[in-house]
């Protein structure tokens, strides 16, 4: 891979990534905004285009599942199940700002990542099957 | 025309617009101009109508702030001088949804992220074919 192209990668999605984070932390001051979840879905779709073009598989497998489950919570006014939504997003996220942060997106450590795929993979099944029939997962 | 073709890339992730512009150039183009965000993309697009200077072919993103790549087509489509610049939408996978406004909207064809450089390819020559363009020049 291209190192001048990965290092901007690195530097754009850490960006998008933080933004997401902040997006996600106002939803959890103002939960009856559904509409945050939408943009953190936007957010974190962009950053999954790229990543999997480039094959970083370790943002992009994690930012496609938050991108379905942000567009479905953001249909939804279930206050509990999207309180949960936004804090283990927001788990996620942390733990990928860590991985931009300390260089670690292509030597990431299997195990963790793969806890986290199920942690969402796990929410994304309490939305009905008709609503993730509408979402790209 | 084929390698000076003059393409417009909208992406609003700087890394995406680096990639598409890196594989263009990898198929002989070299008249390749890039843009943020359909707001940004359109307002190059009518300059190249003043001056001349036209486009001949747009890439696009289709999320993107300010302007969506469907708002710029949609837009495209209702200027008649503009609505026949080949028009190839970039989306995400499993974005069905996506892809049949594309389709209603009038694009000429679309590309599903992530895509390898050979697909790419496909997607350019099928568009400039459609149009009744020389193929890709590599």
């Amino acid at each position: 891979m291209d190192k001048e192209i990965f290092q901007e990668f690195v530097n754009e999605s850490g960006q998008a990534l933080t933004q997401a984070r902040t997006l996600l932390a106002n939803y959890v001051a103002a939960p009856a905004e559904v509409k945050i979840l939408a943009d953190v879905g936007i957010l974190v779709d962009r950053v999954y285009g790229t990543a999997a073009t480039l094959h970083v598989e370790s943002v992009a497998v994690l930012c496609q599942k938050m991108k379905a489950i942000s567009y479905m919570a953001a249909q939804v006014d279930n206050r509990i199940l999207n309180s949960i939504v936004a804090a283990t997003m927001l788990s996620v996220l942390d733990y990928l700002l860590d991985l931009v942060k300390t260089n670690g997106l292509l030597t990431y450590k299997k195990d963790i990542h793969k806890e986290m795929a199920n942690r969402l993979d796990l929410l994304m099944s309490k939305f009905s099957s008709n609503l993730r029939k509408t979402v790209a997962s | 025309m084929s390698g000076d073709m003059r393409i417009l890339v909208i992406d609003d992730m700087a890394v995406m617009r680096k990639i598409v512009v890196k594989q263009l150039e990898n198929l002989g183009y070299k008249n390749i101009e890039t843009a943020e965000n359909g707001k940004d993309g359109l307002a190059k697009i009518l300059d190249g109508v003043k001056n001349n200077n036209p486009v001949q072919f747009i890439i696009s993103d289709w999320n993107m702030p300010e302007m969506s790549g469907l708002e710029l087509l949609k837009t495209l489509k209702s200027k008649k001088p503009l609505a026949d610049i080949p028009f190839l939408m970039v989306t995400a996978e499993g974005e069905k949804d996506q892809i049949m406004a594309a389709i209603a909207a009038g694009v000429t064809n679309y590309v599903v992220k992530p895509f390898s450089p050979n697909t790419f390819k496909e997607k350019m020559d099928l568009v400039l074919k459609k149009v009744g363009l020389p193929a890709t020049p590599a």
